[in-house]
């Protein structure tokens, strides 16, 4: 007895890392066994906003769940580079709350921690601090923009966050 | 007697400093303005600051190539964005980088595109991933 596989959806949309991952493994398993047994011709292609089949319709035995399984116990597992990306995000959130002049938000600079209310990173101080030599030197050239509190707190901030992030011993 | 075209452009706020404007402002074919000078506030978000380039006829200075890029913001679809590929630009190099590009001949090319200033050479991204680069 045949079945039609149901189309399942995974939601929010696969990234792309995700998606490619998950569409090897998939024809990697139908390849070796559907494909061979004659139920399944064909590949499957996903896109960012689901799994969709390609032109052959997908049909498996009801009593090979195999397929079906896999689906439901896949989960993307994120890159290194993802996992370190989302840890320094928690840590710089966290600490823009410890430091109200600093903030962020996703239309300023793409998201970079920044003086509030400026289009200054707070690397960007440090790379101004680095070039002039002084905070009243930045404060002079972006006046009446930034306030020396404010590139003392944009400082304390990188501080924080070199700290936390190096200490073997902290979870941010 | 033919007329040199400026190259105008906006210098966003995270290379601005008297020193980078006094330095673009020696090259004869560069009118630099701020973005303030151009009515911009401070703290201008990303979006309206690279519409603001094709509003204000200026191509946008900058150095903040992580978040304005030809990826987010593609070419022709915005005034020109030239970005100067250094993590901490002075204004000796901010000036060394725009006189070279000026000098190359290109410069009236990097209006609507994305045009990178390197050490040594400079890329122009255009429409559907076309790109000019070529050394100073």
């Amino acid at each position: 007895m045949e079945t039609t596989m149901p189309r399942p959806t995974l939601t929010p949309p696969l990234p792309d890392s995700d998606t490619r991952s998950l569409s090897n493994m998939l024809n990697r398993r139908l390849t070796s066994r559907q494909s061979r047994s004659g139920l399944f011709s064909g590949e499957i292609k996903i896109d960012r906003s689901g799994i969709h089949q390609g032109e052959t319709l997908i049909t498996v035995s009801t009593d090979d769940t195999n397929l079906e399984v896999h689906l439901q116990s896949f989960v993307p597992q994120p890159d290194e580079r993802e996992i370190a990306r989302r840890v320094f995000r928690a840590l710089t959130e966290k600490l823009c709350k410890e430091h109200p002049a600093i903030s962020m938000d996703a239309e300023v600079l793409g998201g970079t921690p920044h003086v509030t209310n400026t289009r200054l990173s707070v690397g960007k101080v440090l790379s101004k601090l680095y070039l002039y030599g002084s905070i009243q030197a930045i404060v002079e050239i972006h006046e009446p923009h930034l306030s020396e509190a404010q590139v003392k707190e944009a400082i304390a901030y990188a501080q924080d966050f070199l700290e936390i992030a190096c200490d073997p011993h902290e979870t941010p | 007697m033919t007329r040199t075209k400026h190259l105008k452009v906006m210098v966003d706020e995270d290379i601005l400093g008297p020193r980078v404007l006094d330095a673009l402002r020696r090259i004869g074919s560069v009118d630099a303005k701020t973005t303030f000078e151009c009515g911009l506030g401070s703290g201008t978000k990303d979006g309206p600051l690279v519409a603001a380039t094709a509003d204000k006829r200026r191509l946008l200075l900058t150095a903040n190539f992580r978040d304005i890029n030809e990826r987010v913001y593609e070419p022709c679809g915005h005034g020109g964005i030239i970005i100067i590929k250094h993590p901490r630009p002075s204004a000796e190099e901010i000036y060394a980088r725009m006189k070279a590009f000026c000098e190359s001949g290109k410069r009236s090319e990097a209006k609507g595109h994305v045009t990178y200033l390197r050490a040594d050479k400079f890329t122009i991204h255009k429409l559907h991933k076309e790109t000019v680069e070529e050394r100073y």
